[in-house]
């Protein structure tokens, strides 16, 4: 495999455990470069220990986690030159002034780009002076993902990046994303609740529930496959024809989420109503109570 | 090695407050003369004291802090992370922030320290041994400062495993105070001093290695620091104690030809002699045995204290010593027959340090002589006491079983405050165990210097 084709983060069996608990089980996923991988989850999944052993933080109880074909293990700091990471809370030292931030970061980042920074800051609003700790949420998110793109990452990890934002702060934070993959091809891996969000710029999505990844694919052809069908009736043969995550009455009639639709299927959309679903929607499908992908 | 300058500046850089109240402090001392209490004294000596003391006191608890707050304020943060996302290798980050640490130390000492030390020079003589002070006050600085990590890492992650942590850390104290009092108990004050220090030296090492790492396999999380820390750090005490604990074990265990300039006490009568001296390659310690000219043989005895405490009896066929487990402690009276493959019998009879005692020849019977001139004489066999009787004066005691039951006490009176040309007198009595009476027998005057009394077969001789 040439250098170009390694995936940016290739994941093996990765399986984290707190004393008895198994919070992650035997994970493998891949993030293509240049794509933008969204990591889904519900609180507890197992997102964040997944993402700390992904940026070398955390070792795992058992597997193996390569990004551009290293060991991030073992060479966590080399690799973080070419990463950016905007982790969940703003984990800068709190006493430390933004402008002092960036000039700290500058001399530890061969390939920093204060101008960039400079610029983005003043897209967000926020001054050079205060400290870091005086900051609002939405704000050390803001300067964090500053700080990570200042560096011109290959690699761009975000986890949770919209946690406790508000509608603005989540719309400023997506379109500085949006910016930055335009500009630049920036491979992105990131964790979220924010489904709505990342469906605009999502190439691939995996699910994690329960420490397991129950779903790994492309977007498009996650949302071509996944439907919700309302029959005025139960209809006889459903589950011979498609593969159901969910079968439950609707009004007078039945509702099913299926997870195979492919084709136009014309007989069915004759009785029935065939509705495209949102990623939010497939999620909860999948990831929520009673799911079973 | 520019990262690490990049780290310990940054942590510098938020140390300016710390500076700030040096500066502070260092105003302290020029404001103590002005309290009435401080009028006996002259201004310079008030201003050279109280300066030494607060810079002595800031700095010390100034390395607390430091240590503190170090790595695990940030871990307990989860501030950690923002370090480990920047192309930082943990020994960076590390020595980085104990450079600033230790930096930070050293300037404020001298914020604080020298306005008091430029005013006032000239009390810095040579008996005012400041070098010593300082040399002593920086290793203590960074023992607080590494002992203030540890101690954070361990209790901010809030884990059980805080709990194994004290049982190790008192289990390493315990052992500690076991080597040193076996070397204690050879009166190897030198090499005590010599083993603290370089035990003192490694354990700091191992404390900096330990630090570096917990970070190496902790990184940003707070419980696996701790797992981290623990483990390296009694690990490597453990095996530490066990190298040091190998070489206290050879250095109380010498054989009696490793003595050197050996003194030898000769029994009365008979071929045993005690041998002590210090032993060659082990510094200062002193080891005794038991040595028998007959066979050659010896044994090395254990727990021992002054020359004076032993005691041969006039056939010369047992011994008596008095053990302890450290000099300064009460003694127990230990007897031994000399004879080949004897073992010494501890008597379970308690002797206060400094009391005075003799056993009959036969060894069935001890006479032991209190601070507040009570004699009892016990029975060794069933450990009881026989008869107990208070002498008519105080002083130096020196006494001797006639037989069983008949012990000769002689009171030697020497007043301190007339020494040394006073009229010095030996009054002599005699116990009898079985009447338990006391019989004055006379009085020995003499204007000697001292008096030396050597019992003999049939009395005591004076010289």
């Amino acid at each position: 495999m040439s250098q170009a084709e390694t995936p940016a983060l290739s994941i093996h069996e990765l399986s984290v455990r707190y004393g008895r608990s198994e919070v992650v089980d035997r994970i493998s996923l891949t993030v293509p470069r240049n794509a933008v991988y969204a990591l889904l989850g519900r609180n507890g999944a197992g997102k964040s220990s997944l993402v700390r052993c992904a940026i070398g933080q955390q070792r795992a109880t058992s597997g193996r986690v390569e990004m551009f074909g290293m060991d991030v293990w073992r060479h966590r700091a080399s690799l973080m030159e070419r990463v950016g990471i905007v982790a969940e809370e703003g984990d800068a030292p709190a006493e430390m002034r933004v402008g002092r931030l960036a000039d700290f970061c500058a001399r530890l980042c061969s390939r920093w780009d204060r101008a960039a920074f400079d610029e983005r800051l003043k897209r967000f609003g926020i001054a050079q002076k205060p400290r870091f700790g005086d900051l609002s949420k939405g704000q050390k998110k803001q300067v964090s993902l500053a700080l990570a793109l200042a560096a011109s990452p290959e690699f761009l990890i975000l986890d949770d990046p919209t946690l406790g934002l508000d509608a603005v702060a989540r719309k400023s934070l997506f379109e500085e994303l949006i910016a930055e993959l335009a500009d630049r091809g920036t491979t992105v891996f990131l964790t979220t609740h924010d489904l709505a969000g990342i469906e605009s710029i999502a190439d691939r999505v995996g699910v994690i529930s329960g420490g397991r990844l129950v779903l790994d694919e492309d977007l498009e052809l996650l949302k071509a496959r996944f439907r919700r069908i309302r029959f005025a009736s139960r209809p006889v043969a459903l589950e011979s024809r498609f593969d159901t995550a969910a079968v439950r009455p609707w009004g007078g009639g039945t509702e099913a989420i299926v997870t195979n639709f492919a084709g136009s299927h014309a007989e069915i959309a004759e009785t029935a109503e065939i509705v495209p679903m949102s990623l939010e929607e497939i999620f909860i499908a999948v990831a929520g109570e009673g799911a079973a992908a | 090695m520019k990262h690490l300058l990049v780290i310990a500046q940054r942590d510098l850089e938020e140390r300016i407050p710390v500076f700030i109240a040096a500066a502070a402090a260092a105003a302290l001392p020029f404001a103590v003369p002005l309290f009435p209490a401080a009028a006996s004294f002259t201004t310079k000596d008030v201003i050279t004291m109280s300066g030494v003391i607060v810079a002595a006191t800031f700095t010390l608890l100034l390395s607390f802090a430091l240590g503190v707050t170090l790595i695990g304020r940030d871990l307990s943060e989860k501030r950690m992370s923002f370090y480990f996302s920047k192309p930082l290798a943990p020994s960076t980050i590390w020595f980085g922030k104990l450079m600033a640490a230790v930096i930070t130390i050293a300037l404020s000492f001298v914020i604080v320290f020298l306005p008091m030390y430029v005013v006032s020079p000239g009390t810095w003589g040579p008996g005012a041994r400041l070098e010593v002070g300082l040399s002593n006050l920086f290793p203590a600085c960074l023992a607080l400062l590494l002992a203030g990590h540890a101690l954070s890492t361990m209790f901010r992650s809030r884990s059980r495993l805080v709990v194994l942590d004290l049982l190790l850390a008192c289990a390493a104290f315990y052992s500690f105070g076991l080597m040193q009092r076996a070397l204690h108990q050879g009166f190897a004050f030198d090499l005590m001093q010599s083993f603290r220090q370089v035990l003192a030296g490694v354990v700091l090492l191992i404390l900096t290695g330990c630090g570096l790492w917990q970070l190496e396999r902790g990184r940003a999380d707070r419980l696996r620091n701790h797992m981290a820390l623990s483990r390296s750090l009694w690990t490597s005490i453990a095996i530490v104690f066990i190298l040091a604990g190998g070489f206290v074990a050879w250095v109380v265990h010498p054989s009696i030809k490793d003595l050197r300039e050996p003194r030898v006490f000769q029994a009365p009568r008979g071929s045993w002699a005690l041998i002590t001296g210090q032993a060659r390659n082990r510094g200062d310690y002193r080891a005794w045995f038991l040595y028998d000219a007959a066979t050659a043989k010896s044994i090395r005895l254990k727990r021992t204290t002054l020359f004076h405490d032993f005691w041969f009896s006039r056939d010369g066929k047992m011994f008596g010593y008095l053990q302890a487990d450290a000099p300064d402690r009460d003694f127990e009276l230990v007897i031994m027959p000399l004879r080949d493959r004897a073992e010494p019998i501890a008597t379970g009879l308690t002797i206060r340090h400094g009391g005075r005692y003799a056993i009959s020849d036969d060894g069935s019977r001890v006479i032991v002589f209190d601070d507040r001139q009570i004699a009892s004489v016990y029975d060794l066999e069933s450990r009881k006491s026989i008869a107990t009787v208070r002498l008519p004066e105080s002083g130096l005691v020196r006494a001797f079983f006639v037989n069983r039951d008949r012990v000769r006490i002689y009171v030697q009176n020497m007043p301190l405050s007339s020494l040394p040309v006073a009229e010095k007198s030996i009054t002599a009595y005699e116990l009898d165990v079985r009447t338990k009476s006391l019989q004055k027998l006379g009085d020995y005057r003499t204007e000697a210097q001292a008096i030396d009394m050597t019992p003999g077969k049939a009395g005591v001789g004076f010289r």
